[in-house]
């Protein structure tokens, strides 16, 4: 992918990477308490803004479970009728993996933001300078 | 409680507004999620058309563009699939389409080199594999058919000979099709597996296979007492 990205750093590239490595594992973490329908888990990722839209939370859910990470199954329409719902749940596995990406997150995060440092953000006081044309 | 895919919801009254707007956006969604199995594809848009539908019931009135735009674009929808995007897609599959081509003539060499490529799944070389080696084990028999017609090669013009000039077209036809169209199709098998993993794997090579059993065929029935 990186090298992919070397003809083509935009906003969009670079954002469409970072969702890819890290959205599944929000989703995730919005089932760790009990399971939820996948209506919520889109309305829910997409108010957080880390995905682009709350269409794409339907195929990230279809990939989690392609990877034994969730089970899902239809229920019937909620209280007075309508149509069905999906409702996805976090297996063992899922859990695990949701473990062990929360133990490395912190630390991860935190990593890439102190080699960032202020001269990254545009704007910022750092005095950074570039290099020669 | 099993899906209830595109057919199911048909029956019931629409959930969703009745708009060429979005009737087209979920064309490109489909269009987008192509290579993807066929029952994901399907519960995904399913999906998706219920999420709208929601929406509007929430807020009705509201403008379906908002909403649609409130879902992404298709191409975002696909990235989330683990879709490679469109534009890099060939261009990126270059060496490993250069190993598939290498396989219509050393088929073992290309096929290790594309498995290792990692770009080719196990089932598309599996199908490869035994094109590849149903088109030499179709060789072979074309080597001994043509010894069995040396055999009873008669030394002049007569009867014999249309049968025998039709049996040499057949064996030939068969050791062609055999050594070259088994790795060819393989090779084109693997191709299109790449472009369309979803896709199933049976044309090109048992088209190429049914012409070598007809060659071997023809040839069988015309040398035979």
């Amino acid at each position: 992918m990186l090298w992919r990205m070397r003809d083509n750093p935009d906003d969009a590239a670079v954002i469409a990477q970072l969702r890819k490595g890290v959205v599944p594992y929000c989703a995730l973490a919005l089932m760790r308490s009990g399971p939820r329908y996948g209506y919520d888990l889109a309305r829910a990722l997409a108010q957080a803004g880390v995905v682009a839209g709350a269409g794409s939370v339907y195929p990230l859910l279809a990939r989690l479970e392609d990877w034994g990470w969730i089970a899902a199954t239809w229920r019937d329409g909620g209280p007075g009728g309508g149509p069905p719902r999906k409702y996805y749940a976090l297996t063992a596995a899922g859990r695990a993996a949701l473990a062990v990406f929360g133990e490395r997150w912190q630390a991860f995060a935190g990593a890439v933001t102190d080699l960032l440092g202020p001269d990254a953000v545009p704007g910022g006081d750092g005095h950074g300078r570039d290099a020669p044309d | 409680m099993p899906s209830p895919g595109v057919m199911g919801m048909a029956g019931m009254r629409p959930i969703e507004p009745a708009e060429p707007a979005v009737e087209a956006f979920f064309a490109a969604v489909a269009d987008a999620l192509r290579p993807l199995p066929a029952g994901t594809r399907a519960e995904i848009l399913a999906e998706l058309r219920l999420h709208l539908g929601r929406r509007w019931r929430e807020e009705p009135g509201a403008d379906v563009a908002r909403l649609l735009a409130e879902l992404g674009t298709p191409a975002e929808i696909a990235a989330q699939a683990g879709l490679p995007r469109r534009s890099g897609g060939l261009r990126s599959d270059t060496p490993a389409i250069v190993a598939i081509v290498l396989m219509a003539l050393f088929w073992p060499v290309g096929l290790i080199v594309a498995g290792a490529s990692g770009r080719c799944r196990v089932r598309s070389l599996a199908w490869a594999t035994a094109s590849s080696a149903l088109g030499w084990v179709v060789t072979i028999l074309f080597l001994v058919l043509s010894l069995v017609a040396a055999m009873h090669a008669s030394t002049g013009p007569g009867p014999h000979a249309a049968r025998e000039g039709v049996a040499v077209a057949g064996i030939v036809l068969a050791g062609v099709a055999g050594l070259i169209g088994g790795p060819l199709a393989g090779a084109l098998h693997l191709i299109q597996a790449l472009r369309r993993p979803a896709a199933r794997p049976v044309l090109p090579a048992s088209a190429l296979l049914v012409v070598a059993a007809g060659g071997l065929l023809v040839a069988a029935a015309t040398l035979w007492p």
